[in-house]
């Protein structure tokens, strides 16, 4: 027997959605425009929705629980419970929209996480960058082949804050690491410690992503210390880069070596070099990793008044 | 008023009960008043029982009614089906001086007089029956799809809404020219 809900009085309308699950709330969110707007307004927090990209299917995960699968008829979702699947119409939507009306019922802006698993077809990759508007972490999985690495770095690196990698692409392979490190990416990280990601100076020199991380990274001190003595003598009034962290599996860094004939002052265990124009780079250098914090001018006045 | 008496028995007496002698302090006799809804129908019900409702026992507080006073003068809820009443009066007699506990199973289940029980509730104000109301509200569409959850809830359609925001759009321009052409009428 159905009940005209919105003849119930609004704060008892408000208790109800209170008192629902948040699937529920999801499903009653997509009956209309208003439905939506009361679930947004109510005091409820729905989790925004992580994106896996499995075969050319989108998964959206809000927890464990809680999945959705966007399906290729474009005007429906797959609900999958841990008791079955339902499946939700909306029609006149597309995938986009089911995306947007997450990202909107969740009060967020971007996706947290896009996750591109091993079996995603390469062009399938343009939809997915059609699809979703913006992500924060973009992860190419451990399994994923080096073709499909690249080309997800390469076409939805632009969309993401931070790209984590989690294989690494460059083994056995044409593809070298400067293809990564210069495309003006945020965030890069790889993140293995399976393989060896191996660094010269004209890596480095190169790169353009301002937050740059490899775990197993193989420099040598003479190279870091070329690095740094290049960068002293340089003059770059736009500079990118903001920090590299490398991290050492197999060999172990000398502090003396990779700061061998530069001057710098100690300042709280780090070495801070300063060049002619006043820029600065702060050098841990450990055992087993080596950190240079690049100081722009605004940083260098922060911590000034700090 | 034809009205039916309708007694309570099996949650309040329906006399006084006298204080056993034996007892250190005198027990108040209980007081009762009287309801009556759109049918009519008289609920004979304690004033214990009625102190759920926020409403009725402010309006108790306010008019300091004698017994044969309340019993000449049944509060009248116009506005609430006999019947529905009647759940509410019950529900108030179960849960005379107790608390409420979180999952009520008391309350009749029939969905179909849900809609008009929160409405009485909430006119009501009681508290905790109108959060079970409201629970049950929730339960309706457990595990629904959007489409089932519009059927349910009677929920129109974008277009639906649409067409009625313009038809109030249009009802409020009329009556705002209507106003005006009366207040010019008035000034001539």
């Amino acid at each position: 027997m159905p009940i005209r809900i919105f003849s119930v009085p609004a704060a008892d309308f408000q208790y109800a959605l209170h008192c629902m699950d948040i699937s529920d709330l999801i499903a009653l969110s997509l009956c209309s425009k208003r439905t939506k707007n009361l679930v947004k307004s109510s005091n409820r927090k729905i989790d925004p929705i992580s994106a896996q990209i499995d075969e050319n299917i989108i998964q959206l995960k809000i927890n464990r629980m809680l999945q959705f699968v966007l399906r290729e008829d474009y005007s429906s979702i797959e609900l999958h419970l841990r008791d079955g699947i339902q499946i939700w119409r909306k029609p006149g939507f597309t995938q986009r929209d089911f995306i947007a009306h997450f990202l909107s019922i969740s009060r967020c802006s971007i996706i947290p996480e896009l996750r591109i698993s091993n079996v995603c077809p390469i062009p399938y990759l343009d939809t997915v960058k059609n699809i979703i508007p913006k992500s924060d972490t973009l992860v190419i999985s451990e399994n994923c082949s080096p073709e499909l690495t690249k080309s997800a770095v390469l076409k939805l690196g632009s969309i993401a804050r931070l790209v984590k990698v989690d294989n690494n692409p460059f083994n056995n392979t044409n593809h070298h690491i400067s293809e990564f490190l210069t495309l003006n990416l945020n965030y890069l990280i790889f993140n293995t410690w399976r393989s060896r990601f191996n660094l010269q100076l004209s890596d480095l020199l190169m790169a353009n992503c301002k937050y740059l991380t490899i775990d197993s990274a193989v420099i040598t001190e003479r190279n870091l210390n070329r690095f740094l003595k290049l960068w002293m003598k340089g003059n770059h009034t736009f500079y990118r880069l903001k920090m590299i962290e490398l991290f050492f599996q197999w060999d172990q860094m000398n502090y003396e070596d990779v700061l061998r004939g530069i001057k710098f002052q100690i300042v709280d265990h780090k070495r801070r070099l300063t060049r002619a124009d006043g820029k600065e780079v702060l050098v841990t250098v450990g055992l087993n990793f080596v950190v240079l914090e690049f100081l722009v001018f605004e940083d260098l006045r922060i911590s000034l008044y700090s | 008023m034809s009205s039916t008496e309708q007694g309570t028995s099996s949650a309040a007496p329906a006399e006084p009960t006298t204080a056993p002698e034996s007892a250190a302090a005198p027990e108040v006799p209980e007081s009762f008043y009287y309801v009556h809804g759109k049918d009519k129908v008289v609920h004979k019900v304690s004033a214990g029982a009625l102190q759920h409702s926020a409403l009725i026992h402010g309006m108790i507080s306010n008019l300091g009614y004698t017994e044969e006073q309340a019993k000449a003068n049944p509060f009248p809820f116009e506005n609430i089906d006999g019947d529905i009443l009647q759940m509410v009066v019950d529900w108030c007699n179960q849960h005379k001086g107790k608390p409420t506990p979180p999952e009520d199973t008391n309350l009749p289940k029939q969905k179909e007089k849900l809609f008009d029980l929160v409405l009485a509730v909430n006119y009501l104000e009681i508290k905790e029956l109108l959060t079970y109301c409201c629970k049950q509200v929730a339960m309706m569409v457990k595990g629904k799809s959007p489409e089932e959850i519009r059927e349910i809830w009677m929920i129109p359609t974008d277009a639906e809404d649409e067409a009625a925001e313009k038809e109030a759009k249009k009802r409020a321009g009329k009556e705002a020219a209507g106003e005006t052409a009366a207040a010019a009428g008035d000034a001539k």
